[in-house]
């Protein structure tokens, strides 16, 4: 089920509305403890930097496309730049920051993919949680 | 989103309190004054980060760099954090080795 879909600026300003409106709509729908939202939301936000750092020095600025959908045991975000050029690129030998970033990342969320995607990858979180009882 | 950098002396020593989020658009507000710090000639620096409440890998590369400028000057950049989220993302990158990591800002001050 398609929880939310946005497309932000690739720029450095919006990522705190991206993890916000994800970690909302996941606190929200889901039974998640204090520990997996605050994982879920620095996830959230190291896969944007991950898609704006892909896409520095551009002419034209890009975006950020997140996708949250959801089942009753898990849920699922795919951050993706939705663009040919300045896709996140699979080589995983890039810059210490965004070591950090992939290594904060495996270690926040349940499973994470990195997809071939147009020329370069998107990220896929997968978080393993339950279903809300007062939806 | 709000940053709050105070710099304050205790002791003789720099504390730079901060205060928000943390993340790829601040971050650079942070290193910025870091550096003004340093060129100010304040090399043992403790950075107060009870106020925070985020902090992501911009942050920390940020807080990384500061480390290496000061003790490049035989400084040092102490921090002061007991919040479980915060403090997660420097044992999950195992910079709790790299840093030193303090409950007060006078427990810090009183080990420089």
């Amino acid at each position: 089920m398609r929880l939310a879909e946005l497309e932000i600026p690739a720029r450095a300003e919006f990522v705190s509305l991206a993890r916000l409106v994800i970690s909302s709509i996941a606190d929200d729908r889901y039974v998640l403890g204090d520990d997996q939202l605050d994982n879920l939301k620095l996830a959230v936000s190291e896969a944007c930097v991950m898609v704006i750092n892909a896409q520095a020095g551009r002419a034209r600025e890009g975006s950020i496309f997140v996708e949250c959908t959801g089942s009753a045991r898990r849920i699922e975000v795919v951050v993706d730049s939705g663009a040919r050029e300045g896709a996140i690129q699979k080589d995983e030998g890039q810059a210490e920051v965004e070591d950090l970033g992939l290594s904060l990342m495996r270690s926040l969320v349940d499973r994470i993919a990195l997809e071939p995607h147009g020329s370069g990858a998107r990220l896929r979180l997968t978080v393993d949680c339950e279903e809300s009882d007062e939806l | 989103m709000d940053l709050g950098l105070d710099v304050s002396e205790n002791n003789g020593i720099t504390v730079l309190t901060v205060r928000g989020e943390v993340d790829v658009y601040t971050a650079p507000r942070l290193r910025e004054r870091l550096v003004e710090l340093a060129s100010e000639g304040h090399y043992r620096i403790v950075v107060d980060l009870e106020g925070v409440d985020f902090l992501d890998s911009t942050g920390l590369g940020v807080l990384v760099g500061g480390l290496k400028r000061l003790r490049s000057h035989d400084g040092d950049l102490l921090l002061v954090c007991t919040q479980h989220r915060i403090l997660k993302v420097f044992e999950i990158t195992g910079l709790t080795k790299v840093f030193s990591i303090f409950d007060t800002v006078d427990a810090a001050v009183t080990a420089e």
